[in-house]
C-alpha cells in the first residue's frame, strides 16, 4: 500500500523549495553552508569529501552564557545552561505543541535520525526544545508532548517574555504570536533551525526545516566524531558568561 | 548538494499503488474508498487521491495534519475537508509559509516587550487557505511545509495506524471520503 520511503520523499521534495530559500537568506545574511571538505580522520582516500547538511555560521553562535527552566510535569523545575556534556551535544528546538505540521514533523525526524545511530552515540546527544508559546504549552502539556517523539527530551519553558526572547536572540531566532482568531487560539509564526550545541556552548551547526533523518543521523556522526578527537576546529575561544 | 535529491523523482510511481479516485456528480453523491484501492472515474471529471496519512499525535496534542497527493484531471480545487466528531472537532485547509525573520514580540490580548529583533534565518507560519487549486492534470502535494488539512481540536490521540475517514469538498460540490492511515513518523 505504502512504499517504504514514500512519506519521506514527500516531505523532501515539498520542503526543498523552504531548504533552498533558507539556505540562500542564510548564505547572505552570514551564515555558511556547511559543504565541507573533510580531508582528515584518515577517510580521505576512500571519502575524501564530507558532505554535511546543515550550516554553520562564522563567528558561530555562542549560548552557553545562557540558561532556562526545564520544567517537569509536576511543575518543579531547574534551570538549564546552553552547553552540553563533555564530549556531547546538546540539541535545541524552538517549537509549540499546538503546531500541526513543521513541529511534529522535524521532532518525529530527529528521533528517527537518533534511532539511526548506536545508543553509544545517542547516549552523547540530549535535546531541548524551547516551547515559544508557553501559555498554552503548560508543563503538563509540553512533557507529554515532548516524550511522544524524544522519551529523554527536555522541556524548556518560561513565561517571562523577556528571559524567552533573549534567548532567543541568542540563538538568533525569533516568534510572534499572533492576534486571537475568531474561532478561539491564535498562529504561531517561529523560526524553525535545529541548533546543535556543543560542550563550550558554541552552536556548532545548525538545520533548516525539510532535513532528513538519515541526513541528521550522518551530521550527527560527523560532530560527534569530531568532538571525541577534539578535532572539530573552532578559532574562538568560548563563551562563558553570558 | 544536486546528487542527494534525484532518488525521489521516482516517487510518484511508486506511490501509484495507492490511488483513489472522485467521481463527478451530484452535489450529494460521495465516493467512500479506502486508501490502497483505485477506483476508475466516470463522467469524465475524477481527483485521484494518492497516499493520505495523518502523523500520529502525542497524547497533549490538540491538532493534526492530514497529508496526501491530489491530482485532478480537470481544473478542480479542494475547498474543503470533514471527520467525524469522534476525531476531531472542526478542519481547516492551512499552508505553512515562510517569512523573513522578523520578531514583533506582540502578546495576544495584552502586554508587549520592548525587546524584538531580525533574525537571520526565514520563520515559519501558517495561513488558512479558502481552497487549494488543483490544475489539469497537475499533481498537488499536501505535504509537511506546504499545504495540509489541519484537524482540530482532537478529540483524542491519533495512534499509527489508525484509520480515519476524511471527507473531501471540491469545487462543484462533489466530495468524496478518503480513509487516511496514522503514520508514527
Amino acid at each position: 500500500m505504502t512504499p517504504p520511503n514514500a512519506d519521506r520523499s514527500d516531505e523532501r521534495r515539498s520542503s526543498r523549495r523552504f531548504v533552498l530559500a533558507l539556505l540562500a537568506a542564510a548564505v547572505a545574511l552570514g551564515a555558511v553552508p556547511l559543504i565541507l571538505l573533510d580531508m582528515t580522520a584518515g577517510n580521505a582516500g576512500t571519502h575524501p569529501r564530507q558532505q554535511l547538511y546543515g550550516f554553520m555560521r562564522r563567528p558561530p553562535l555562542r549560548v552557553g552564557g545562557y540558561s532556562l527552566p526545564a520544567v517537569a510535569s509536576d511543575g518543579a523545575s531547574h534551570p538549564i545552561t546552553f552547553r552540553a556534556s563533555a564530549r556531547s551535544l546538546l540539541l535545541v528546538y524552538f517549537g509549540y505543541t499546538y503546531c500541526p505540521d513543521i513541529c511534529p514533523t522535524t521532532l518525529a525526524n530527529l528521533g528517527a535520525a537518533l534511532n539511526k545511530l548506536p545508543a553509544t552515540q545517542r547516549s552523547r546527544i540530549s535535546f531541548a526544545m524551547v516551547t515559544v508559546d508557553p501559555h498554552r504549552d503548560t508543563p503538563v502539556v509540553l512533557n507529554a508532548y515532548l516524550r511522544h517523539f524524544l522519551p529523554r527530551a527536555l522541556a524548556l519553558r518560561t513565561t517571562n517574555w523577556s528571559a524567552l526572547k533573549r534567548v532567543e536572540h541568542v540563538f538568533d531566532a525569533s516568534s510572534t504570536i499572533g492576534p486571537r482568531r475568531p474561532g478561539g487560539g491564535y498562529e504561531v509564526t517561529h523560526t524553525a533551525e535545529i541548533y546543535a550545541v556543543d560542550d563550550s556552548g558554541t552552536v556548532r551547526e545548525e538545520w533548516v526545516f525539510g532535513v532528513t533523518p538519515s541526513e541528521l543521523a550522518s551530521d550527527f556522526r560527523w560532530l560527534l566524531g569530531r568532538l571525541q578527537t577534539g578535532t572539530l576546529n573552532d578559532s574562538h575561544s568560548p563563551e562563558r558568561t553570558s | 548538494m544536486n546528487h542527494r535529491r534525484p532518488l525521489f523523482i521516482t516517487t510518484a510511481a511508486l506511490i501509484a499503488t495507492g490511488t483513489l479516485s472522485a467521481c463527478g456528480g451530484s452535489g450529494s453523491g460521495t465516493t467512500t474508498s479506502s486508501s490502497s484501492s483505485s477506483t476508475a472515474a466516470s463522467g469524465g471529471e475524477q481527483v485521484a487521491v494518492t497516499e493520505p496519512w495523518v502523523r500520529a499525535t502525542a497524547p497533549s496534542a490538540t491538532t493534526a495534519a492530514v497529508y496526501m497527493m491530489l491530482k485532478s484531471e480537470n481544473t478542480d480545487a479542494l475547498m474543503g475537508a470533514s471527520v467525524p466528531s469522534t476525531v476531531a472537532a472542526s478542519t481547516e485547509l492551512h499552508e505553512t509559509t515562510s517569512t523573513s525573520g522578523t520578531s514583533t514580540t506582540s502578546m495576544s490580548g495584552g502586554s508587549t516587550t520592548s525587546m524584538s529583533h531580525t533574525s537571520t534565518t526565514a520563520m515559519l507560519g501558517m495561513k488558512q487557505v479558502m481552497s487549494i487549486p488543483l490544475p489539469a492534470g497537475k499533481s498537488v502535494q499536501l505535504a509537511p511545509g506546504g499545504y495540509h488539512i489541519m484537524l482540530m481540536k482532537l478529540a483524542k490521540p491519533i495512534t499509527s495506524g489508525e484509520q480515519i475517514p476524511v471527507t473531501l469538498r471540491f469545487a462543484k460540490g462533489k466530495t468524496m471520503t478518503v480513509t487516511v492511515v496514522g503514520r508514527s513518523e
